[in-house]
């Protein structure tokens, strides 16, 4: 959260005022996406991530607010996904990394294998 | 920035050093993630056996890391890349099919490609393909040799000569050569 608005503050400048940065935060979406992405990053598993950013999805659907809001806050939604799943991933891959891997030379063997077959037929 | 992982690097992550590396690629930025080419997921799901063993093997895998998705223009500029290597040498374009479509689908998606296979660097060279390659360093000290993949690939090794040799062979005396051998075999008392 507090590195979303460093950035916004970057973005608009030590002049304007800290209600005035406040105020664009929420109707930019900045305070809305790093809520959001705060609150899928501390879920308790990817499906309770997911869950939530269905939940707001279909929330936005229901609630009666301007099309450019409605764009902005679709986008923050998609934003957040896209950074969650990103997230998720890495932490997965991490792990990945960490565990045995007792196929991998079977799959390199047969990957050289069909090498050397091309390179022979070539 | 996303990185397609090759099977020469991924199949290679037991190795301390190849595992150091890969961990450093993944935390040099916060958004840096590993993603699948579709054919290192199939070179990869050549390794486990039974149906079991491949399924979880293809569960673990795309559960953990997107799959780029290949289309029609993959292919074209594989194909271009092709064209281009044989441009730079005439026989420069005789690589894997594996590793020209994830070159294309580096190029494609805007991706790197990490690995250790010195055919990256000749796509990323001369082939066109506008991407970044990252070779992983494989370690070379006398206490790895030690482990199974070293041995292995000393196998690969020895294997890749006898290979090349028999299937430039007339197709009659590699059989009557591969039998006479099988059969040597058997009569040693080996499978």
């Amino acid at each position: 959260m507090t590195s979303a608005f460093a950035v916004l503050r970057d973005q608009v400048g030590p002049a304007v005022p800290e209600a005035g940065l406040a105020r664009k935060a929420v109707f930019d979406g900045v305070a809305f996406g790093a809520v959001l992405r705060e609150a899928t990053m501390q879920s308790a598993s990817q499906e309770a991530a997911r869950q939530l950013l269905h939940d707001m999805r279909q929330l936005l659907d229901v609630l009666v607010l301007p099309g450019p809001v409605k764009s902005i806050v679709m986008e923050e939604i998609d934003r957040a996904s896209h950074d969650t799943g990103v997230q998720q991933r890495r932490r997965r891959q991490r792990a990945l990394l960490a565990t045995e891997n007792p196929h991998g030379p079977s799959a390199l063997d047969l990957a050289d294998s069909f090498d050397i077959l091309e390179q022979a037929l070539a | 920035m996303r990185w397609v992982v090759d099977t020469s690097a991924w199949a290679r992550r037991e190795i301390p050093e190849v595992r150091r590396q890969l961990e450093d690629i993944l935390a040099e930025r916060d958004e840096s993630e590993f993603v699948l080419s579709p054919v290192v997921l199939l070179e990869l799901l050549r390794g486990p056996q039974g149906d079991a063993d491949v399924s979880a093997e293809r569960g673990m895998l795309t559960s953990s890391m997107a799959t780029l998705g290949v289309d029609a223009a993959t292919f074209e500029l594989a194909a271009d890349a092709m064209e281009a290597l044989a441009r730079h040498d005439a026989t420069a374009h005789r690589l894997p099919v594996a590793d020209l479509v994830t070159a294309a689908l580096a190029h494609q998606h805007r991706s790197g490609v990490v690995h250790c296979d010195d055919h990256f660097e000749l796509l990323a060279n001369c082939s066109g393909l506008q991407f970044v390659q990252r070779r992983i360093e494989l370690p070379a000290d006398d206490a790895q040799r030690s482990s199974g993949h070293l041995i292995a690939g000393r196998q690969r090794a020895l294997k890749q000569e006898p290979f090349q040799l028999l299937h430039r062979e007339p197709v009659a005396d590699a059989e009557a050569f591969l039998e006479r051998t099988v059969r040597a075999l058997r009569e040693r008392g080996e499978p």
